[in-house]
């Protein structure tokens, strides 16, 4: 046997309660659960007091780039996630002809919030097809990967600049389909489109453009195999996600396929949303079809400061568009006292100053500032005898752009209403964004937060139940047959976690980005070790391995 | 399993205009008046840059919210 892991709980996905026991993996698969193990393994694990667990899997990230160089999706890993889904809201590496790398790195730049210098340098475009984006990943792996085709890259490979002009003709319809089908024997898990999604310009991303009845094409192939449609519904409207509903149902009984649709989101200002799509999803579901709406765990806060152009800022096409010029052109803009009037009339019209008001510092670089930090803009404002828009930009000025704010329990964030949400046996867990929006939040230790809050201090979950959503039924959902659940036979992707512990660290920035770009992370508590495929991968006393064992799986 | 009511929609097909979804979907209809009712119950179509442009994947309403609903929040 190569690794046994002792003395530990055994929590194994089916939502049983979890017993002590041993494990024994053998060549990447999992060959012995429960009872003592007689005899040494190559390794051994003493998970003494600690859950042992099949690892997490996340269905809803966007790694797709930083794979290239980052195989061990940091810090997901370290948080217990041993499978990824990347290629969500219609965008994946591939497949992408050369000619169209610069559209897709704005779309991707506008996403992920990736730097420049992710795309220049920090790896070698050596691929168009499908096939080729999984040959640049091998042997870079250090967690599995489950990638989605990307509706916008189909449709631009195969329309070229008329992907965000008009319908597809037949002819184009047919190539999509057999381009999808070629993502898909590649080892594609299935095919995501959005209905949301801009570009850098703000302008739709090209899935937007399609017809219903090219979505219909595309879900013909994806029927072939059994696959996932994954969607961004207008999340922000209820009626529109319960049309987006419909159609997924209607796609997936056409084609017996399983579709989900990602975020849905609770929040006081629309406090019905969850209850009519949830009524819709299940009598949708009662029909036989497969409507997976995912939920994050955590609640929405947005970090950000002047120096990127955050999703804080996409409110308004000119904070936003003023926040995307180079440095000293924006720092022109924000001081010529005009375009600031301009400014500050978007952003607190009619002298309303609520979407601010909140807004914290939360540091700066100049030491005369430093009494600001923790404080809201509301507050200084009131004090300066100015607006929190008007305080905001000045302080930011007076950092050299620098200073950071944060926007905190901007919604999702009543834990009354997040846990029975997210324990609904209809809800897929997910949505968690991993890898994006890395200059507006961290999007990294979902499953801690859900363990810390939903588990331990409200019990909206049992230890079990929770294991359960985000291993075993997310494998279903899926259609992943050899993840998900501790059993002999299946492959060995293991998490061990003290369950008194286990949750997400604070919020901090990093510098780990390529040509040291920023983003903001936050790494795990209470994880122990992480195993994927039968090696370790990270460990509390080790951190991360050398060991690339992750793979592509696929449905 | 029989669904409940839900508001009406539909997607533009391929070329179609907002008189020909006007006509389509509110047969009997003048257009004048098809036509301002479709805007009435499509405002997040027609409040966005440019107002009234219909991309293939959008949800057109044709009919208003229904009774109870809380509204298109």
């Amino acid at each position: 046997m190569d690794l046994i892991i002792r003395n530990g709980r055994l929590v194994d996905g089916t939502g049983l309660p979890g017993f002590l026991g041993d494990l024994g993996v053998a060549d990447g698969r999992i060959v012995h659960v429960g009872g003592r193990i007689p005899g040494r393994a190559a390794r051994e694990i003493d998970a003494a007091g600690a859950v042992v667990a099949p690892g997490f899997i996340d269905p809803h990230t966007h790694f797709d780039v930083q794979l290239l160089w980052d195989g061990q999706a940091r810090p997901a890993l370290e948080h217990g996630i041993t499978t990824v889904v990347p290629g969500n809201c219609s965008l994946s590496l591939a497949p992408l002809k050369a000619e169209h790398r610069p559209r897709l790195v704005g779309m991707f730049q506008q996403i992920e919030e990736m730097p420049d210098a992710a795309f220049d340098g920090a790896f070698e475009w050596t691929w168009e097809s499908f096939d080729g984006y999984l040959d640049a990943l091998e042997g870079k792996l250090g967690v599995n990967v489950a990638p989605l085709a990307g509706h916008s890259v189909i449709r631009l490979w195969v329309m070229g600049d008329a992907a965000t002009e008009r319908a597809a003709t037949a002819e184009e319809l047919t190539a999509m389909q057999a381009l999808l089908r070629q993502c898909l024997e590649a080892g594609a898990i299935g095919l995501s489109t959005s209905f949301v999604d801009v570009d850098e310009k703000l302008q739709p991303v090209p899935s937007r453009y399609a017809h219903f009845e090219e979505i219909d094409a595309l879900a013909s192939v994806l029927g072939e195999y059994g696959r996932m449609l994954q969607v961004v519904p207008e999340f922000y409207a209820t009626d529109i996600t319960l049309a987006r509903v419909d159609q997924l149902a209607e796609l997936s009984l056409k084609h017996q396929i399983p579709t989900t649709f990602s975020p849905l989101f609770d929040s006081a200002a629309t406090p019905d949303n969850v209850n009519r799509v949830l009524a819709r999803v299940s009598e949708q579901m009662a029909r036989g079809a497969r409507v997976w709406p995912q939920v994050q765990t955590r609640p929405i806060d947005i970090s950000f400061t002047f120096e990127v152009a955050s999703l804080m800022f996409a409110f308004t096409p000119g904070w936003y568009v003023t926040m995307r010029l180079p440095r000293e052109e924006k720092i022109a803009a924000l001081s010529n006292p005009e375009r600031l009037d301009e400014l500050v009339d978007a952003a607190e019209p009619g002298g309303n100053i609520e979407r601010f008001e909140s807004v914290r510092v939360r540091a700066v670089i100049r030491r005369e500032d430093e009494a600001l930090v923790g404080r809201t803009l509301g507050d200084i404002a009131a004090e300066r005898g100015s607006t929190p828009a008007r305080v905001m930009v000045a302080i930011a000025l007076a950092n050299d752009l620098q200073a950071s704010f944060l926007a905190a329990d901007l919604g999702h964030n009543d834990p009354a209403r997040i846990g029975p949400l997210l324990a609904h046996p209809m809800v897929h867990i997910g949505a968690s964004d991993g890898g994006a929006h890395i200059q507006s939040f961290a999007t990294y230790g979902d499953t801690g937060y859900l363990f810390r809050h939903f588990v331990r201090d409200r019990q909206d979950f049992t230890l079990e139940g929770a294991v359960k959503k985000i291993t075993a039924d997310t494998a279903r959902i899926w259609g992943i047959t050899d993840r998900g659940l501790l059993k002999p036979g299946m492959a060995a992707d293991i998490t061990i976690f003290d369950p008194d512990v286990i949750d997400r660290a604070e919020e901090e920035v990093a510098h780990d980005m390529p040509e040291q770009g920023m983003r903001y992370v936050r790494h795990a508590r209470g994880i122990e070790a992480v195993i994927v495929n039968g090696e370790l991968a990270w460990s509390t006393q080790g951190g991360y391995s050398d060991a690339h064992s992750g793979r592509v799986v696929n449905a | 399993m029989t669904l409940s009511r839900s508001r009406s929609f539909t997607t533009a097909h391929p070329g179609e205009d907002w008189p020909d979804i006007a006509r389509r979907a509110l047969p009997g209809e003048a257009t004048d008046a098809a036509l301002e009712a479709l805007k009435s119950w499509n405002l997040h179509l027609f409040l966005r840059q440019p107002g009234g442009r219909i991309l293939g994947s959008d949800v057109i309403f044709t009919e208003a919210p229904l009774p109870g609903a809380a509204g298109d929040g």
